[in-house]
């Protein structure tokens, strides 16, 4: 991929010595997102039209409206620099795992809790749509424990449209990742761009922006592909003779 | 447009959003007004914390935060109403134009589409920035390019539906050219799904116009806008917490407004989802 003007050194080993750092900082956020996502959505659920429903659905809301760098300047002004319980720059030491999470922690939260917000509220509309389906009140009539109905076989259901949306997902942690590396000073692909861009260092920007668009479009050709399988209805409709 | 107004006030997030969203006009109509010059320089005053006489204390070269906050709203509104209304207008007319010709000119026009949204938002706004400068018209561009797939795909996809009904065979009988059915009878249609995409839109085009001018890629200093407030507050944050939590605070009020404002108005302009607050 070239040389880079500044530094000498080759563009592609800059290039992967940044990418794991945000690949791991995008995944843990995406994986917080999910689990939290589906934790309060089911919950929400569970007890629509109640006060804890409305609150659920207004912070919710309230997630997905505030953008990912004023989170991150938050937390980092709670956390780090008022009760100082965790780093404030960096993304610790490499090969000591336990250090590394620790200054995981803030930055993922910050990718994280948009998500949070709006996979909540995807979970709850899509797992009261399929909890009121027949074969579902079915399940009911024979006495299958609620418990089981939506941990076992509504939760399958209602996961398709998330996975639909993982590719989206994939695209605004990686916008994201942009800000919240600048913030807590991460190194990253996100902070290689724009400070390239700062220093007008072209190569690099075009290396890393070529290298972000392929890990984009590739996640989403993933998701595409799980998506199918996970429905046949579209592989059908992507298959032969449609 | 009364009735669907009333429709929105009658759900409560929506009469939240309707609060919320007409104080923030209210606040950037006449804000500029009633506050100091937002540029005023007054470098023994700085990081004042909020008082009386600065409501929302003041940054690092003295200047009353309330009035750079009123200045920097009102920035960030405009621009987010630009760039919807630019993005929905050139989106509609090339969605409704590739539905409707089909053929190479609709796959040109959808691989477009495609390219662009093949760019995580962020870093294309960020590509295209370096490349072409900063500044605020350019950061108006890029953001419109950035949306125009949507608003093109949905264009595409009403027209695609409407193509085929008779009322547009008995206007191809009546002789009608194909511009006059479009601006006549086609867009008509399309717009509107099209105004509440776009008013669903405003407050992530705010949100993305403040990250870009945080990163010093947009509106450009001494011109103030919620994102370069927060960016000089964060700067200073080690001696001052207050300006950056202001404007985030505002920034968070105006997108959150918008939102529970365009969600209320998708439901009540949709007889399907009427009811529901999802």
């Amino acid at each position: 991929m070239g040389i880079d003007i500044v530094s000498n050194r080759p563009i592609a080993t800059i290039l992967s010595e940044a990418l794991p750092n945000t690949l791991q900082l995008a995944s843990t956020g995406l994986l917080l997102a999910l689990v939290f996502g589906l934790l309060l959505g089911s919950i929400a659920a569970r007890r629509p039209g109640t006060l804890l429903d409305t609150v659920l659905g207004v912070t919710s809301v309230a997630f997905i409206t505030t953008p990912a760098f004023v989170v991150a300047i938050v937390l980092l002004l709670v956390f780090s620099v008022q009760l100082q319980w965790f780093p404030v720059t960096g993304a610790g030491e490499p090969g000591q795992p336990l250090d590394r999470l620790v200054h995981l922690a803030l930055p993922a939260t910050a990718l994280a809790i948009g998500w949070v917000g709006y996979l909540a509220r995807l979970i709850r509309a899509s797992l009261l749509e399929v909890l009121s389906e027949d074969h579902v009140r079915m399940m009911r009539a024979y006495g299958v424990p609620e418990r089981r109905i939506v941990g076992r076989y509504a939760m399958r259901l209602a996961l398709i449209p998330v996975v639909a949306v993982m590719g989206i997902g994939v695209g605004d942690m990686i916008s994201n990742a942009v800000f919240v590396e600048i913030i807590f000073a991460r190194p990253g692909v996100g902070s290689l761009i724009y400070n390239a861009i700062l220093a007008r260092n072209f190569p690099v920007v075009q290396a890393g922006i070529l290298f972000t668009v392929l890990v984009y479009v590739t996640a989403n050709l993933v998701v595409e592909i799980l998506n199918a399988w996970l429905d046949p209805r579209i592989a059908r409709s992507l298959g032969p003779g449609s | 447009m009364r009735a669907l107004l009333a429709d929105v006030w009658a759900s409560p997030t929506g009469r939240i959003g309707m609060v919320l969203t007409a104080a923030i006009l209210l606040f950037i109509t006449f804000g500029p007004l009633v506050t100091p010059n937002p540029n005023l320089l007054a470098v023994q005053a700085k990081f004042l914390p909020p008082s009386l006489a600065h409501p929302m204390g003041t940054d690092n070269l003295g200047r009353d935060l309330l009035a750079r906050a009123a200045q920097g709203t009102r920035a960030a509104v405009l621009i987010a109403v630009a760039v919807v209304a630019l993005s929905s207008v050139i989106g509609a007319l090339l969605g409704v134009i590739a539905g409707l010709l089909g053929g190479w000119i609709d796959r040109a026009i959808l691989i477009i589409f495609d390219i662009i949204s093949a760019y995580p938002p962020v870093i294309l706004a960020m590509g295209i920035v370096a490349l072409y400068g900063t500044g605020a018209s350019n950061l108006l561009l890029v953001v419109t390019i950035l949306f125009l797939p949507q608003f093109g795909r949905m264009a595409r996809a009403q027209t695609l539906s409407l193509r085929n009904q008779p009322f547009v065979d008995a206007e191809r009988i009546l002789g009608l050219g194909t511009a006059r059915l479009v601006t006549r009878h086609l867009l008509p249609n399309v717009v509107g799904p099209l105004i509440v995409l776009a008013s669903m839109n405003v407050p992530v085009v705010i949100t993305i116009e403040a990250g870009l001018s945080f990163l010093g890629l947009g509106v450009q200093p001494p011109q103030a806008s919620l994102g370069t407030l927060i960016k000089d507050g964060y700067i200073y944050l080690d001696q001052s917490w207050w300006p950056t939590i202001g404007a985030a605070a505002i920034l968070a009020i105006t997108t959150l407004g918008a939102t529970l404002f365009g969600e209320a108005l998708r439901d009540a302009s949709d007889p399907k989802r009427k009811g529901g607050f999802q």
